[in-house]
């Protein structure tokens, strides 16, 4: 499961690296999104992954005893998941108004702030 | 009343920019209500710093939720001075945006993102949380996406582009940097992970975790292999924007970059030595860059890149005397970039260009003015009773005692070019004779802004 | 549009001429800094860096 996860994490990442060093405004894009997913899937794979109880105390007992799954990761992750979802809807309106504006998707083609120099 | 006084500096703002966005269309009350919040600012700020000069280091936790377990807001003395700067510059630039933003930018709630923003700068320097600090990063980022943008004009939106993708890219790193942190020590308390990353054999692991920290910050910081977007982007806002940008947005970088390896990751050579490097061609990049360019705005966003320089060389050297530099230079900093970013929209303004080879003849027109530009302008030089002065010193005392001479030059020789490059913009701008100019309209963007003008 | 720039070159006049003030500011600051326990003792108490050091 680890491996998988691990694998899998690492094509994300260089998929998405690969996509954003790409010209095109909406591979850009595309490229942030998919980073995103690798780095929270990142933290829930060193969050440990274990098949654990949660973390409550039974009733009959005061200690807790058996292994317990870390809650933290998947609070972590659900920030980062919000936080990059607005994000994301914010590019990608920019973008589409750049495109508008500017009538190119390339991002060489995007120079006129080193003209009026 | 004075339990929770870490607090209200980012009650303040938030309160603030929910005021303001009550009052969404009149711009003229927000006018008002947002310099008057920054003048209680300025004073919350004054009274925590003074507060924490007399008690010490004071914290607060989330829901009694002890450390490390909590979420939890520490204020020492150099997250209250951050404060405290961020509050005197943000009244500048309030009161300077009042005068400067044309109504149709203010429409569309720019003061209630200029107090978010400010929120997110206070929060990141009072966090004593690296995810909390990454959530007020997301933050400031988000509130500069939409000043960057706002007006929508051509070279806003190029420039914009180019700024979130660099800064969205280092957001990614930053939580890559917190996932490996979290796996090696599972915690995320910054005193915490002080101590058990300490405790860690393996070394490697640690440098690469430390690495990561530096690119992520790095790219906020503007330092050497990762500044470009900084130049394409800075001089496209509205100068106000410009000015708390170039003000306060890259010194966050530094100040996480401070935070980080003086408290996490400390006493590692190869660390200090590759800070030392960066810090170096910094310097150079920044100075030269500054030299060739022609758009004043331009300029002095090279010179900010130039300036990261010698506070990541100060954190490089680490020694008590360096440190002391690099807060004094980032207390400097940030008074100057401000004003000096005013003083090129000012300039726009009065002559409608930012071009070094049409401007010219200011003294003869306006010589009071140009005694005030003056001031900033060779500060930034550090001519000796002005502020620049004293931090290089400093820096220069620390690289002399470290014996690391290449520092030690590299200091003076960005310290000359900054001499020579504000001595061209002073006699371009200032002393040359004025030359005639096409009639232009001085806001040629709002062409641009038909859903502007329909309101209307 | 000016009364700013006056403000903050009055501020930027004052870090200036009043060095020693900022000095012992930014003195003060580095030496918590170089010294990371101050930090750590102040957030997670005293008893914890005893711990550690043993």
């Amino acid at each position: 499961m680890e491996v998988l996860l691990a694998i899998m994490i690492g094509i994300l990442y260089a998929a998405g690296i690969y996509m954003i060093l790409r010209r095109s405004l909406v591979k850009l894009i595309l490229g942030i999104i998919i980073l995103g997913n690798g780095a929270n899937l990142l933290i829930f794979l060193l969050g440990r992954v274990v098949k654990g109880s949660p973390p409550i105390i039974p009733a009959d007992s005061d200690v807790f005893q058996s292994v317990y799954a870390d809650p933290v990761p998947q609070a972590l992750i659900l920030t980062a998941i919000v936080i990059s979802f607005g994000l994301q809807s914010f590019a990608i309106i920019l973008v589409k108004r750049a495109y508008k504006v500017v009538k190119t998707d390339d991002l060489d083609e995007m120079n006129a702030i080193d003209k009026d120099s | 009343m004075t339990q929770q006084l870490v607090l209200y500096p980012l009650l303040l703002q938030m309160f603030l920019s929910i005021v303001l966005m009550f009052c969404w269309t009149k711009i003229s009350w927000q006018r008002v209500i947002s310099i008057i919040g920054s003048l209680i600012n300025v004073g919350v700020s004054i009274w925590l710093f003074s507060y924490i000069w007399e008690n010490g280091t004071q914290i607060v936790q989330a829901g009694n939720w002890k450390p490390p377990f909590g979420i939890i807001f520490v204020a020492d003395t150099f997250s209250a001075t951050m404060v405290l700067l961020t509050a005197i510059s943000g009244l500048a630039v309030s009161s300077f945006s009042s005068a400067s933003v044309v109504a149709a930018r203010l429409k569309f709630g720019y003061f209630p993102i200029f107090h978010f923003l400010l929120l997110g700068l206070n929060g990141a320097f009072l966090t004593g949380d690296i995810f909390n600090l990454y959530v007020w990063f997301e933050i400031i980022i988000i509130s500069s996406f939409v000043l960057i943008t706002l007006g929508g004009e051509k070279a806003q939106l190029e420039g914009s582009v180019k700024y979130f993708t660099l800064n969205i890219l280092a957001s990614m790193i930053f939580l890559t940097a917190i996932a490996v942190l979290y796996g090696l020590t599972g915690s995320l308390n910054m005193a915490d992970l002080a101590i058990k990353i300490a405790a860690i054999d393996n070394r490697g692991l640690v440098e690469i975790t430390a690495i990561l920290f530096l690119v992520a910050f790095g790219i906020k910081a503007a330092v050497f292999p990762l500044y470009f977007w900084l130049p394409d982007s800075y001089h496209t806002p509205p100068s106000a924007i410009a000015a708390i940008f170039g003000g306060l947005l890259t010194k966050v970088g530094v100040y996480a970059l401070i935070r980080v390896f003086t408290l996490i990751f400390v006493d590692d050579l190869f660390l200090e030595n590759i800070i030392l490097i960066v810090a170096v061609l910094t310097l150079f990049s920044g100075a030269l860059g500054a030299l060739v360019q022609n758009n004043i705005r331009k300029v002095f966003s090279y010179l900010i890149i130039c300036h990261i320089g010698y506070m990541i060389a100060g954190l490089g050297l680490f020694t008590e005397v360096a440190i002391a530099g690099t807060i004094f230079y980032l207390i400097h900093d940030i008074i100057v970039k401000t004003n000096l970013f005013m003083v090129g929209g000012l300039i726009f303004r009065i002559r409608g260009t930012n071009s070094i080879r049409d401007l010219g003849g200011l003294y003869a027109d306006y010589p009071k003015l140009s005694l005030l530009i003056a001031i900033p302008l060779f500060s930034l030089v550090g001519i000796p009773p002005l502020s620049g002065f004293w931090p290089k010193i400093s820096l220069v005392i620390a690289g002399f005692e470290a014996e690391q001479w290449w520092v030690v030059g590299a200091i003076i020789f960005a310290s000359l070019m900054t001499l020579i490059v504000v001595a061209k913009v002073w006699a371009a701008v200032i002393w040359k004779d004025k030359k005639e100019l096409p009639v232009r309209l001085n806001f040629r963007y709002f062409d641009k802004l038909k859903t502007i003008r329909k309101l209307r | 549009m000016i009364t700013p720039m006056i403000f903050l070159s009055l501020v930027s006049l004052y870090i200036g001429f009043g060095a020693e003030h900022i000095q012992q500011v930014s003195t003060r600051v580095a030496s918590e800094l170089i010294d990371n326990n101050q930090y750590i003792e102040s957030v997670l108490g005293k008893e914890q860096i005893i711990g550690h050091e043993e």
